[in-house]
C-alpha cells in the first residue's frame, strides 16, 4: 500500500545511513504520491480535469506534519518526482505544467505544517483549538495558493467559466486536505499506539463499520434506486458511530470512503448527484461533503476531549482513593452535620468498626460519651473560621473504639468544598505510642533530676544546715539573754528577726528542691530567664563553694519573658552547671563558672555557661550530647543527652564549643514570648493539646 | 602575772550563722571575735594571745582543714573546734589527728558548743604552759657551752663519768665538774631530773612542728661531737 511506505520510511531504523534513508524516503514518497494521484485521476469527471476531492496533497501535508523541518527536503523531492511521474502522459494537464503546482503546494503547506508542528504538539488536531486552526489552513490558505497558478492562468486567458471552475478546484483541494490530512497524520503518527491498544473486539467493530459504511454508501450513492436525495443522509449514523468510537482518524477515514464512493457514483451517473448537469453535480457533491465533514470532525474532537477529561477525572479520583486508603492515619469525611460519608482502611483498624458501619453514622460514634457534648461547639468554631488546623486546641482528645475503650488521638480538620456542599475531612492519628514515649521521657528526665540532686546532697544539706544552725544558736543565745539580769530584750528582738530570716532562707532552698524533684506535667509559661537562672544558682551555691568554684553571672537585663517549662529549664541549667564544675575539678588554681544571658536576633534568648576547665577534646565535641557518652568515670552519660532533648522540646538548640583561652562553653537557646507560635516538637504538641 | 582574757575566734563565711554563734558565746560570757574568712583571722591574730578558734570546715577557697594545717605550722598553733555542715568521718578523723579539740556538726547544740569551747580554752592553756616549760628548758640548754652539751648528751644517754671522759678524751674529774655545771644550769637535783628534761627536749625535737619553731633545739649526736 502506498501510505505504508511512508510509515516504513519514517520509522526506518536509526542504524541506516542518512543517505540511504533519504533515498528510500524520496523513492517511497514519490511512489506513494504516484499511486494516490493515479487513484484520484480515476475519479475525475470526464469533461473536467478535476475531481471532487484531491487527496494526494494531504499525503505531503501529513508527511511534513510528522517530520521535523530539517527532514522535509526528501519529501519535496519525492513530491516533485511523484507529480511528474503521475502527470507524465496524462492527457488533461501536461506534466511540465503540473510541475508548477509543486512550489505552490510547498508554499501553501509548509508554513501551515510548521505552525501546526510548533503549536499543535506531537499530534495536531488534538483539541478544538488546534482543529480550528487546521481547518482554516486546509479550507482557505492551502487550496487558494495551490490552485492559484492554474486559476490565474485561466483568468488571464479570459476563460468564460472562470468562477465556477475556480470555486470547484479550490473546494476540491480544500476537501481533500481537510479530510485526508488528519486521517493520514493520526494513523501513521500513532500507529504504534494503536497497534498496542488494538483488540479483537475493536478490530471486529471497525471491520463491521467499514463494511456497513461501504454498503450504505453504495446503496445511497452507487446504485440508482431512484430515491433521489432521500438517502443522502443514510451514512450519517455510521459516520457518527465512527466519530464516537474511533475519534477523528476514524471519522476522517469514513468520510474519505464516503467521498470516493459518492464521487464514483456521480461519475458513473448514479446517486442523487447524477441527474443534474455534471458541473453543478460536482459543486453540490463538494458542498454536501463539506457540510457533513466539518461538524463530524468537530464532534469527534469534542468527544475525544470529553473522554480524556472523564478519564483524567477518573484517574484523579482513583489517586485520591488510593491516597486516602493508604494513608497511615484514619481519614473520615463527614458533612456539616457530622454524618460520615467516607472512611478509609486505617479508620477501620483504629476504631474497630467496619467501613459500612461507619458510613452514614454520626461522627459522635467515635467520641467518648463524656466528650460528646463538646463536639457541636468544636465544629461550630471550625466552620466559623475554617482553616486547616488541629481540632480542640488546648486539650487532650480521645477516640472511642467499638469495644468502648478510649485512646488518645490528634485530629486535623480540613474543610472541603464539594458539589454536595461543604464537608469536613478528619485526619485522625492514634497517639497512644507517642504519649507513652513522652511519659517515658518525662520519667527519664525526672530520674535524671533525682540523680543530679543526689550529687548535690552534701552541698544542699549545707545550704539548709547553715540557716538551721544559725536559728538554733540564736535561740540558745536568746534563752540565755532572757535568763540574764536584766534580760536583754532588745537583743532578743533582733535575734527573733534573724531567726525568721534564717527560717525563710532554709525554706527557700527546700521549696526550690521540692519544685525540682516533684513529678509533674509539662507546663509552658512565660517566665523571666534571669530569675530562673538565679534560682538554680542558689541550689548549686553550696556545691560551688565546696569545690572552690566562683560563680559569676553576666545577665542581660530586660530580656523578654521566655516560653518554657520552668522545671525542665532548671534541669538543663543544673546539668550544665554541674558539668562545668565537674570539668574544673582537675585543674589547680582559678575555677570560674560564668553564666550569661543574651538576646539573639531571631527572637530567641541564649544562655551560655562557661567554665575555666581544660575544655572538651575535639574528637568528643560532636559526641557529648549522645546518650551514654561520658568522659567521667562515674558518669552515666545521660545528663547532656537529656538536656538536649529538653532544649529541643522547647524548640531551641544546644551546642558546645571550646573557648580560645581555655575552658568550654555550653550554649542553648529558648524562644521568647513573641515567638510562641514557632515552638515546635514536644513543646508545641503539648501546648496545643494542653492538659485537661 | 596579769593574763589577758581568752578570746574565742569564730571563722565562718555565713554572716547569719557567725552572728548567731557570736551572740551565743557572748551570752555565755566569752570574749568573741568573728571573721568571714580564714585570711582575715590570720591577719588579726596576735601571737601567743590566749583563746581558741571555731573554724567552719566548708570555707570558700582553702577549706577549714587546710587552714588547720597551716596554723599547725606556727610556733603557737591555736586550739581548734571545727564546725561542719555534714558529719563526714574521714574529715573528722583527719581533723582530730591534726590536733583539733572537737569536730561539731551543724546545727550545733549549745551544750556541745560551750563544752567544746571550754575544752579548747583548757587545751590552749595547757599548750601554752607546756610551750612555756619548753622554752625554759630550751633556754637552759642553750646556755650550755659546747663541751657541756656534749657531756649532757652522753650523760643522759646513760654513760658513766668514766665512759664520758674516755669518749671526750679528757679526765674523769673534768667531766665530773662539767656535769655539775650542767646539773646546775638545768636546775636538776638528780640525774633523773636531767634525763626527764632531756626527754622533753628530745620529744619536742622530733615533733612535726619543731622545724618551724623560732628557737630550733638540736641535740648534737655523740658522733658529731667526736668530729669536734
Amino acid at each position: 500500500m502506498a501510505s505504508a511506505s511512508v510509515t516504513s520510511l519514517r520509522h526506518s531504523r536509526p542504524g541506516l545511513p542518512v543517505g540511504i534513508r533519504s533515498a528510500l524516503t524520496i523513492l517511497g514518497f514519490a511512489a506513494a504520491f504516484f499511486v494516490v494521484q493515479r487513484i484520484t485521476f480515476s475519479l475525475r469527471f470526464p469533461p473536467f480535469e478535476r475531481t471532487t476531492v484531491w487527496t494526494p496533497g494531504s499525503l505531503f501535508f501529513a508527511a511534513l506534519l510528522l517530520t521535523p523541518p530539517r527532514r522535509w527536503w526528501p519529501y519535496v523531492i519525492g513530491l516533485s518526482i511523484g507529480v511528474f511521474a503521475a502527470y507524465y502522459g496524462d492527457g488533461a494537464i501536461p506534466a511540465a505544467r503540473a510541475m508548477l503546482a509543486v512550489p505552490c503546494f510547498c508554499a501553501a503547506v509548509m508554513p501551515g505544517a510548521w505552525l501546526l508542528r510548533r503549536w499543535g504538539g506531537p499530534l495536531p488536531f488534538g483539541d478544538l483549538r488546534a482543529l480550528t486552526a487546521f481547518t482554516l489552513f486546509a479550507l482557505v490558505i492551502v487550496p487558494v495558493i495551490t490552485a492559484a497558478p492554474v486559476d490565474v492562468g485561466r483568468y488571464l486567458a479570459g476563460a468564460d467559466d472562470f468562477w465556477p471552475v475556480a470555486v470547484r478546484s479550490v473546494l476540491c483541494v480544500a476537501l481533500g486536505t481537510l479530510i485526508a490530512t488528519p486521517a493520514l497524520t493520526l494513523t501513521f503518527g500513532n500507529y504504534r499506539g494503536w497497534a498496542r491498544s488494538v483488540s479483537w473486539a475493536r478490530l471486529g467493530e471497525s471491520a463491521v463499520l467499514i463494511v456497513a459504511l461501504f454498503v450504505i454508501d453504495h446503496l445511497a450513492f452507487g446504485l440508482d434506486l431512484g430515491a433521489g436525495p432521500a438517502l443522502l443522509y443514510a451514512p450519517l449514523p455510521l459516520l457518527i458511530w465512527a466519530a464516537v468510537r474511533f475519534e477523528l482518524a476514524g471519522v476522517c477515514w469514513a468520510l474519505l470512503l464516503l467521498a470516493f464512493q459518492s464521487t464514483w457514483g456521480a461519475i458513473h451517473g448514479r446517486g442523487p448527484f447524477a441527474g443534474q448537469a455534471t458541473a453543478d453535480g460536482v459543486l453540490q457533491l463538494q458542498l454536501f461533503l463539506l457540510a457533513i465533514s466539518l461538524p463530524l470532525m468537530f464532534l469527534a474532537t469534542v468527544i475525544r476531549e470529553v473522554v480524556l477529561e472523564v478519564a483524567a477525572r477518573r484517574r484523579s479520583e482513583e489517586r485520591f482513593r488510593l491516597v486516602v486508603e493508604s494513608a497511615p492515619n484514619a481519614i473520615l469525611i463527614a458533612d456539616t452535620l457530622g454524618q460520615i460519608v467516607l472512611a478509609n482502611a486505617r479508620s477501620e483498624d483504629i476504631f474497630g468498626y467496619r467501613r459500612n458501619e461507619l458510613v452514614g453514622q454520626s461522627i459522635e460514634l467515635l467520641v467518648p460519651e463524656r466528650y460528646r457534648d463538646d463536639l457541636p461547639a468544636d465544629l461550630a468554631r471550625f466552620f466559623a473560621m475554617p482553616s486547616t488546623r488541629p481540632m480542640g486546641s488546648g486539650r487532650d482528645l480521645y477516640g472511642c473504639r467499638r469495644d468502648g475503650s478510649e485512646f488518645p488521638i490528634e485530629i486535623g480538620l480540613t474543610l472541603m468544598q464539594t458539589p454536595t456542599g461543604p464537608h469536613v475531612l478528619y485526619a485522625i492519628v492514634d497517639i497512644t505510642a507517642r504519649k507513652r514515649a513522652e511519659e517515658a521521657q518525662q520519667e527519664l528526665a525526672h530520674a535524671s533530676r533525682l540523680a543530679m540532686v543526689g550529687e548535690l546532697t552534701a552541698s544542699i544539706a549545707h545550704e539548709i544546715n547553715q540557716p538551721l544552725g544559725a536559728i538554733l544558736s540564736n535561740a540558745d543565745a536568746a534563752e540565755m539573754m532572757l535568763e540574764a539580769e536584766p534580760p536583754a530584750v532588745d537583743e532578743v528582738r533582733h535575734i527573733l528577726s534573724d531567726i525568721r530570716k534564717d527560717d525563710l532562707r532554709a525554706n527557700d532552698v527546700i521549696q526550690k528542691l521540692r519544685g525540682l524533684l516533684r513529678k509533674r506535667d509539662f507546663e509552658m509559661q512565660a517566665l523571666d530567664l534571669n530569675d530562673i537562672i538565679a534560682e538554680v544558682i542558689v541550689l548549686v551555691r553550696g556545691e560551688a563553694r565546696r569545690r572552690g568554684v566562683t560563680v559569676e553571672n553576666q545577665f542581660t537585663q530586660n530580656l523578654p519573658p521566655v516560653q518554657c517549662d520552668k522545671v525542665q529549664l532548671q534541669q538543663i541549667l543544673l546539668n550544665l552547671f554541674l558539668n562545668g564544675m565537674e570539668a574544673m575539678a582537675v585543674i589547680p588554681g582559678d575555677k570560674r563558672l560564668t553564666i550569661y544571658t543574651t538576646m539573639r536576633e531571631n527572637g530567641c534568648a541564649e544562655v551560655g555557661v562557661c567554665d575555666s576547665g581544660p575544655g572538651i577534646a575535639p574528637e568528643n565535641l560532636a559526641r557529648i550530647f549522645e546518650p551514654f557518652f561520658s568522659t567521667k568515670k562515674a558518669g552515666m552519660g545521660l545528663g547532656l543527652s537529656i538536656s538536649r532533648s529538653l532544649v529541643e522540646g522547647h524548640g531551641g538548640r544546644i551546642w558546645a564549643e571550646n573557648l580560645p583561652d581555655g575552658g568550654a562553653i555550653f550554649r542553648f537557646t529558648v524562644h521568647t514570648d513573641g515567638r510562641q507560635s514557632e515552638v515546635k516538637s514536644v513543646g508545641r504538641k503539648k501546648s496545643l493539646l494542653g492538659v485537661r | 602575772m596579769e593574763r589577758p582574757a581568752p578570746i574565742v575566734h569564730v571563722v565562718d563565711d555565713d554572716d547569719s550563722l557567725r552572728a548567731a554563734l557570736m551572740r551565743l558565746l557572748r551570752a555565755a560570757g566569752y570574749e568573741v571575735q568573728g571573721y568571714p574568712t580564714a585570711g582575715e583571722y590570720l591577719l588579726a591574730r596576735t601571737a601567743g594571745a590566749p583563746g581558741c578558734v571555731i573554724l567552719d570546715v566548708e570555707l570558700p577557697g582553702p577549706n577549714g582543714l587546710d587552714v588547720q594545717d597551716s596554723l599547725n605550722r606556727l610556733s603557737d598553733p591555736p586550739a581548734i573546734v571545727f564546725l561542719s555542715g555534714e558529719s563526714d568521718i574521714p574529715m573528722s578523723v583527719r581533723a582530730m589527728k591534726a590536733g583539733a579539740v572537737d569536730f561539731l556538726t551543724k546545727p550545733v547544740q549549745r551544750e556541745q558548743l560551750l563544752s567544746a569551747v571550754e575544752n579548747a580554752l583548757a587545751r590552749d592553756a595547757e599548750n601554752r604552759s607546756h610551750r612555756q616549760q619548753q622554752n625554759v628548758l630550751r633556754d637552759r640548754f642553750e646556755s650550755l657551752t659546747p663541751r657541756e652539751r656534749s657531756v649532757f648528751t652522753l650523760v643522759v644517754a646513760g654513760n658513766l663519768n668514766k665512759q664520758v671522759a674516755a669518749e671526750l678524751g679528757t679526765s674523769e674529774r673534768t667531766v665530773k665538774a662539767q656535769r655539775a655545771q650542767v646539773m646546775q644550769k638545768f636546775q636538776a637535783e638528780s640525774l633523773a631530773d636531767l634525763v626527764r628534761a632531756a626527754d622533753q627536749l628530745q620529744v619536742d625535737g622530733s615533733a612535726p612542728d619543731a622545724t618551724a619553731t623560732s628557737k630550733p633545739c638540736v641535740i648534737p649526736s655523740p658522733r658529731k661531737v667526736e668530729r669536734d
